[in-house]
C-alpha cells in the first residue's frame, strides 16, 4: 500500500468534515433515542380482521429504517466529503510530486482510491456502530440482520467512490466529481420506473433505450430499499440493483485507470 | 556513463484547438552523464519542464527515445533512483515537513529504520530541523523549496531534477542549496537544473544546454558558452608602439587607451601578437581571453545578437 492508505486516515483526521461527522452521529443519536419502537401487538388490533403479522411486515420497525437511512445518509456525506480527494491528487504541482515517484499510476490510482474506501468506510461503520449502540440500549433492538446495512452501504460507497474517481480523473475538477455523482443519482432515481414508462411512451426505440440505460446505470436507490429489506430481515428476489450496480463500478474503474494510464500531467 | 539519454524525443501537446497541436519538445537528443551537474536554460514555454515530465513519465512521448539509468520513463523502476523537485510545487498540505519525509521514503518502498535515519540526515542538511512537525501549508515560499529538496533527495537518487529550486529562498539558503548540490556531484551523483537565474546555473553547473522552441540550440561546459571565440583583451604600454595586424591572423575590435581588443583567425594566432608585441619591445600587462556571462550567452543564443561584453 506504500503508506498511501495511512496518508489517506491522516488526511481524514485533519479535515473539518471530521467533526461534521461527529456532529451527526451525535444528532442522529438524539433521533434515535427519540424514535418510537413500533412493535404492534395483538391488543392493538382486537376489533379489526387484520393479521398482526402483515402489519408488520408491511411497514417494519421505524427504528430500523430511522438506522439505515442515517447510515446512508453518512455514505452520501462520504460521497460528497471525498469527490475532490483524488482530482486534488493531481492538480499542478502535486500530480507532479506522486507520479514521479518508483510506483506505477494504477497502483497509485488503486491505492488512493482503497484508502479512501477503507478510510471513511471505517468512519462511517464507527458512526453507525454508536447509531446502533443506542439502538440497542435505548430500544433493545439488536438484530444480526442489521450487518447488512453496514455491508451494502459499503458497496454503495464503492460504487459512488467510482463515480467520482472517474469524474475525478477525467476532468480534474471536484465540482465536475460532484455534478456527475448527482446526475448519475437522479438519472438512477428515473429510471427506477422504467417499468411504467412503457405504459405512457409508445415508441419502442425510447423505451429501448430506457431499459438498456437501467440495466448499465447503478441502482443505488433499489440498493438502498434492498438495504432496509435485508435490516428487516425479509427475503429478497431481486438481486439486479446489487449485482448490476457493483459491475458497473468496476467498469467504470477499469475504465478510470485506462484514462489516468494515458493522460499528460 | 550516461545516466540520462535522449535520442529525438518529441512531444506534441494535443490541445483540440489549433491543428496538429503544440511542439512543446523538437526532436531533443541530450546526455547527461555521472556526475555532473547540467544546467537546463531557456526562455519561458522553451520546454525544458516538459522535457522534465517526459523523462519522469508525468507526460507521454509522442515520439522518440529516452532512457534514465538504462529505464524508459514509462517503467516506474526508472524513478527508483531519481529525485524531483518540481516548480510551483503544492505538496499534501495535510503533512507536516516530517509527515511529507516519512510519506515519500513509503512511497519509495523504505523501511522504517532507513526512513528515520534520512529524515534525521536531510532535516538539518536543508535547515528544516526546528520546523519538521510544522504543517506545510503553514511554510513560506524557501521553506517548501527547502522541504522540497529534501523529499528529492529521500530515496537517495543518482541523479536529482530540480525546477527552480532556489525559488523564494534567501541568499544566504541559495548558498546553501549550491553547496547541497555540489556535495551531491561530489558523490558521484549527477543534478539536471532548470532554473531561470543564469547566474546560479554559471556558478554551479559543469554542462549546460539551451533550449529554444522545443529544440537544443547549444551545448556546451560552462566555460565554452561564457568564452567568446578567438576574442582576447590586451592590455600593455602602446604608446605609439602601434602594429597592424594581418588578416590572416585576425583585426583589431577596438584600442582604447592600453586596451586592445582582437578577434583572431585561430586562438594560436594570439602567439603572433605577444610575439610582435615583445619584438616592438611593449611592456604587456595581460593577456585573457575575453568571457561573457551565461547571461550574455544566452540571450545571444537565443536571439541571435551579439552582447556588449562590458
Amino acid at each position: 500500500m506504500r503508506g498511501i492508505t495511512r496518508d489517506c486516515i491522516s488526511e481524514m483526521f485533519s479535515r473539518k468534515i471530521f467533526w461534521v461527522f461527529a456532529v451527526i452521529t451525535v444528532l442522529a443519536v438524539v433521533v434515535i433515542i427519540l424514535s418510537g419502537n413500533i412493535s404492534i401487538s395483538d391488543g392493538s388490533f382486537q376489533e379489526a380482521e387484520v393479521d398482526i403479522k402483515d402489519i408488520n411486515e408491511m411497514i417494519g420497525n421505524p427504528i430500523i429504517r430511522v438506522f439505515a437511512s442515517f447510515v446512508s445518509f453518512l455514505v452520501i456525506l462520504v460521497v460528497l466529503a471525498t469527490a475532490g480527494l483524488i482530482p486534488n491528487m493531481f492538480i499542478r504541482g502535486r500530480a507532479e510530486y506522486f507520479l514521479s515517484k518508483p510506483v506505477s499510476r494504477t497502483g497509485l490510482l488503486l491505492n488512493k482510491f482503497f484508502g479512501i474506501w477503507f478510510s471513511y468506510g471505517v468512519l462511517v461503520v464507527v458512526c453507525g456502530a454508536i447509531g446502533y449502540c443506542a439502538m440497542y440500549l435505548v430500544h433493545g433492538v439488536a438484530a444480526d440482520n442489521l450487518i447488512w446495512v453496514f455491508v451494502l452501504n459499503l458497496v454503495s460507497l464503492f460504487i459512488w467512490l467510482s463515480v467520482t474517481s472517474f469524474a475525478g480523473i477525467v476532468f480534474g475538477s471536484t465540482t465536475m466529481a460532484i455534478v456527475t455523482a448527482a446526475l448519475i443519482w437522479f438519472t438512477q432515481w428515473l429510471l427506477q420506473w422504467h417499468e411504467y414508462y412503457k405504459e405512457v411512451i409508445s415508441s419502442k426505440a425510447i423505451t429501448g433505450t430506457i431499459d438498456v440505460l437501467y440495466y448499465i446505470i447503478p441502482k443505488t436507490g433499489e440498493l438502498s430499499d434492498l438495504t432496509v429489506q435485508l435490516a428487516l430481515g425479509r427475503n429478497v428476489d431481486n438481486w439486479l440493483p446489487l449485482y448490476g450496480s457493483l459491475i458497473f463500478a468496476i467498469v467504470l474503474l477499469g475504465a478510470t485507470l485506462a484514462i489516468f494510464n494515458r493522460k499528460n500531467y | 556513463m550516461n545516466i540520462v539519454v535522449i535520442e529525438d524525443l518529441t512531444k506534441i501537446y494535443n490541445t483540440g484547438m489549433k491543428k496538429g497541436g503544440i511542439t512543446a519538445l523538437d526532436g531533443v537528443s541530450l546526455t547527461i552523464e555521472q556526475p555532473e551537474i547540467f544546467g537546463l536554460l531557456g526562455p519561458n514555454g522553451a520546454g525544458k519542464t516538459t522535457l522534465f515530465k517526459t523523462l519522469l513519465g508525468i507526460t507521454q512521448v509522442t515520439s522518440g527515445y529516452a532512457t534514465i539509468a538504462g529505464l524508459p520513463p514509462d517503467n516506474p523502476r526508472s524513478r527508483k533512483k531519481v529525485g524531483y523537485l518540481p516548480e510551483n510545487h503544492r505538496f499534501p498540505g495535510h503533512l507536516t515537513g516530517l509527515g511529507l519525509l516519512e510519506f515519500t521514503g513509503r512511497l519509495f518502498g523504505m523501511s522504517r529504520r532507513d526512513i528515520d535515519a534520512k529524515t534525521e540526515m536531510l532535516l538539518p542538511l536543508v535547515g528544516m530541523d526546528k520546523w519538521a512537525s510544522t504543517k506545510i501549508s503553514k511554510y513560506s515560499k524557501g521553506m517548501q523549496q527547502r522541504i522540497g529538496l529534501a523529499q528529492a533527495l529521500m530515496g537517495d537518487p543518482e541523479i536529482l531534477f530540480l525546477d527552480e529550486p532556489t525559488d523564494g529562498v534567501d541568499p544566504v539558503g541559495k548558498t546553501e542549496i549550491r553547496e547541497v548540490l555540489r556535495k551531491i556531484r561530489d558523490e558521484g551523483k549527477s543534478v539536471i537544473l532548470n532554473s531561470h537565474l543564469l547566474s546560479e546555473v554559471e556558478s554551479a553547473a559543469d554542462r549546460v544546454a539551451i533550449l529554444s522552441h522545443g529544440k537544443i540550440i547549444r551545448v556546451g561546459s560552462v566555460a565554452e558558452l561564457t568564452s567568446r571565440e578567438s576574442q582576447y583583451e590586451v592590455e600593455a604600454d602602446f604608446g605609439d608602439k602601434l602594429f597592424d595586424i594581418p588578416e590572416e591572423v585576425g583585426k583589431k575590435i577596438s584600442l582604447f587607451k592600453d586596451r586592445l581588443i582582437v578577434q583572431l583567425t585561430d586562438e594560436k594566432k594570439i602567439n603572433w601578437i605577444i610575439d610582435q608585441m615583445r619584438m616592438k619591445k611593449i611592456n604587456i600587462r595581460s593577456v585573457k581571453p575575453i568571457k561573457i556571462t551565461l547571461e550574455q550567452s544566452f540571450i545571444e543564443t537565443v536571439s541571435g545578437k551579439k552582447v556588449d561584453s562590458k
